[in-house]
């Protein structure tokens, strides 16, 4: 028998401190749709994706109820779109999209990913046409995210690509200027991009991963806050060694349960399991916050000095205890640091404790990037471009996933509010230093060659 | 000594103390007595017992239950065991129901109630009050033609007419959470498996 305190511990995880599998994501490969006629082609995905994920909302509430842990979101992530675009003219960009948008809708999906183009080292010609359709597409459509992988660390930065992106993150934005463009919301510019991730708006399905998957992000900020809050009330002499190994032993149940119900999921819906991504993904609920765990480490004041070195910390032991729990780890796996979808961090940037700048530099340590920031809706394209160059740069140099997920809210200057609402969150625009100042570097175009992978000194 | 051929099933209650074990366990030996089988627990300061014991022939159910409340000043209850009682299998998944709320009779009775119409048995509880806070905890098998869905709302509707809130889930998940192993068994196909491993290690 499970003793009872070990009960009592693991339901006041689900109860009280937001314990939950943040998502299950079905990856579907789409290759077996590309069709040199249009109709046969949207026809084919949208048989594909109702055969593949037909069950998958059932399936996860059906798991979700026999263990009492809720699975928050359940969404689809297929291989890169432009793949499909090829051969075919711009004009098979929206109706794509559609009929994605739709499909996912109708097998209750919450979010589709995988509007994508890899574009690190050059651009074909339906990447291209997938890039300049982002702004109409995530205007248009509610399920759809886009992602765009412009730098690898073998590869380098592709600067033209960078160029692009900030000038459609800026049509996206103004696209959905009504909502306070939130268009933007569902679009990220990736270092590095992860194959298996799980989350959006990154998530799509990789080369190397199976005709279909099932990827799992876990969740978990409460848990390890309120892990650390009992740990100091202890009154124990309590030393930062002891901090990171509790919140290693935390991150090791959380993961336990992603596995668990990932498995099962997996199992029932006779597809192959690929990773728990590790990442602790917030939400805007208070107790549940990466922020607040930092503050429970005594930055008080998120941004001050020593929030680079907590975040490191915190990642660190939330991996290290994460691959113990699961035989198969991969994404994203970090904490993440999405400013409006974490109301501790929204509200150090409300109060000006927490700049862009240390933002950045608190990414350098940590998973995934500039993430959910608003920024000015004045900040014009090559500024935008330069925040995604500087961010690609930490990635490239420091052979990891960055992204960056940047909403430029059209009409809103620093200090005013933005609510996105429901998981998206709410913010405060935050400044950005310098505007126009680097728009020489971004004009030259061109690639930043791959960094030195020996003379490490 | 007659070969010991007779067997009993004990139950054993006295305040907590230290010793209680070894006094009883002592009387037992004295009566010629053989331990096979010996599960215990306290609630609230008191102490309880079950053993199942083999005895010689002349040792008398009654002789055994005087011996125990006289020199130990237990209270004791002494059956006779059938040689081969069959122990009754509950097969099914293995499940935790956790109910709690404001303290008031008639809650387990109600929630047992609910457990034993779907023929769901109860392998262990653990209720207790405090500051007039009410918490059980049931471990139950719940047999594998009852769809766990329909057991969750009888339980939810016998939890609403209490005014108790209610969680039923599948066990594995208290296992993953707390311990290295991730499943609380063996796979059902694997029993056989399983069976030979306990052989093997006893």
């Amino acid at each position: 028998m499970i003793p009872t305190e070990d009960i009592l511990k693991t339901l006041e995880m689900v109860r009280i401190e937001n314990l939950d599998v943040r998502a299950v994501t079905l990856g579907i490969n789409l290759a077996g749709c590309a069709d040199s006629d249009a109709g046969n082609m949207l026809r084919n995905l949208r048989t594909r994706i109702h055969a593949a994920a037909g069950n998958l909302v059932r399936t996860c509430e059906e798991v979700a109820g026999k263990y009492g842990i809720p699975i928050v979101n359940k969404r689809l992530a297929v291989s890169p779109v432009s793949f499909l675009f090829e051969g075919h003219g711009p004009e098979i960009c929206l109706p794509t999209a559609r009929v994605l948008d739709e499909t996912a809708g109708e097998v209750g999906a919450d979010l589709i990913g995988g509007y994508t183009a890899l574009v690190h080292k050059g651009i074909t010609k339906g990447e291209r046409f997938l890039i300049e359709s982002i702004p109409e597409v995530l205007s248009r459509t509610e399920r759809v995210c886009a992602s765009v992988n412009v730098a690898s660390t073998k590869t380098g930065i592709n600067m033209d690509a960078v160029r692009m992106m900030g000038e459609q993150i800026k049509a996206v934005a103004e696209r959905t200027a009504a909502r306070d463009g939130f268009g933007a919301a569902k679009l990220c510019v990736f270092a590095n991009i992860a194959e298996d991730n799980p989350f959006m708006a990154g998530a799509f399905l990789g080369e190397g991963e199976p005709d279909t998957v099932i990827n799992i992000g876990v969740s978990g900020p409460g848990v390890i806050k309120q892990a650390l809050r009992r740990l100091l009330e202890t009154g124990e002499d309590v030393d930062l060694g002891r901090i990171a190994e509790e919140i290693k032993r935390t991150s090791f149940r959380v993961t336990r349960v992603g596995e668990l119900i990932g498995r099962e999921v997996s199992r029932k819906l006779g597809v192959p399991f690929g990773v728990v991504d590790l990442s602790l993904a917030p939400t805007p609920r208070i107790g549940d916050s990466v922020g607040e765990i930092l503050q429970t480490m005594g930055i008080t004041s998120i941004g001050a000095p020593g929030s680079t070195a907590a975040v490191a910390l915190l990642n660190d032991a939330v991996k290290k205890g994460g691959l113990f729990a699961s035989s198969s780890v991969g994404g994203l796996s970090g904490a993440f640091l999405s400013v409006s979808e974490d109301h501790a961090l929204s509200e150090a940037v409300r109060a000006g404790s927490l700049h862009l700048e240390k933002l950045e530099a608190m990414t350098s340590v940590c998973s995934v990037g500039l993430d959910m920031i608003a920024v000015p809706g004045n900040t014009d394209p090559s500024t935008l471009a330069a925040l995604i160059a500087d961010e690609m740069a930490i990635g490239v140099v420091n052979q990891k996933t960055t992204a960056v997920r940047l909403i430029p809210v059209p009409g809103k200057k620093p200090g005013d509010k933005v609510i996105f609402g429901g998981l998206f969150g709410e913010t405060t625009v935050l400044e950005v230093r310098n505007v126009g100042a680097s728009s020489r570097f971004i004009a030259f175009g061109g690639k930043i060659p791959a960094p030195l992978h020996s003379l490490k000194n | 000594m007659s070969a010991r051929t007779n067997r009993y099933v004990i139950t054993v209650l006295a305040q907590d103390r230290v010793g209680i074990i070894a006094d009883v366990s002592e009387i037992l030996f004295q009566l010629g007595g053989n331990l096979e089988a010996l599960s215990q627990t306290v609630v609230w300061g008191w102490f309880t017992m079950i053993i199942c014991a083999a005895f010689p022939e002349e040792v008398t159910a009654a002789a055994v239950r005087e011996t125990l409340e006289k020199k130990g000043e237990f209270a004791a209850t002494v059956l006779p065991l059938a040689k081969t009682t069959p122990s009754p299998r509950f097969e099914g998944e293995p499940f935790v129901v956790t109910a709690f709320g404001e303290d008031k009779p008639g809650i387990v009775r109600k929630l047992t109630a609910s457990f034993a119409r779907r023929g769901i048995n109860i392998e262990d509880v653990w209720n207790e009050v405090q500051q007039g806070k009410f918490i059980v905890i049931f471990h139950v098998t719940i047999p594998d033609d009852i769809d766990p869905k329909d057991a969750r709302n009888d339980l939810e509707e016998a939890a609403r007419e209490v005014g108790v809130t209610v969680t039923m889930q599948h066990q594995d998940i208290f296992t993953a959470t707390n311990s290295l192993s991730l499943h609380t068994r063996l796979p059902r196909r694997n029993t056989k498996l399983a069976a030979e491993k306990r052989d093997t290690v006893l």
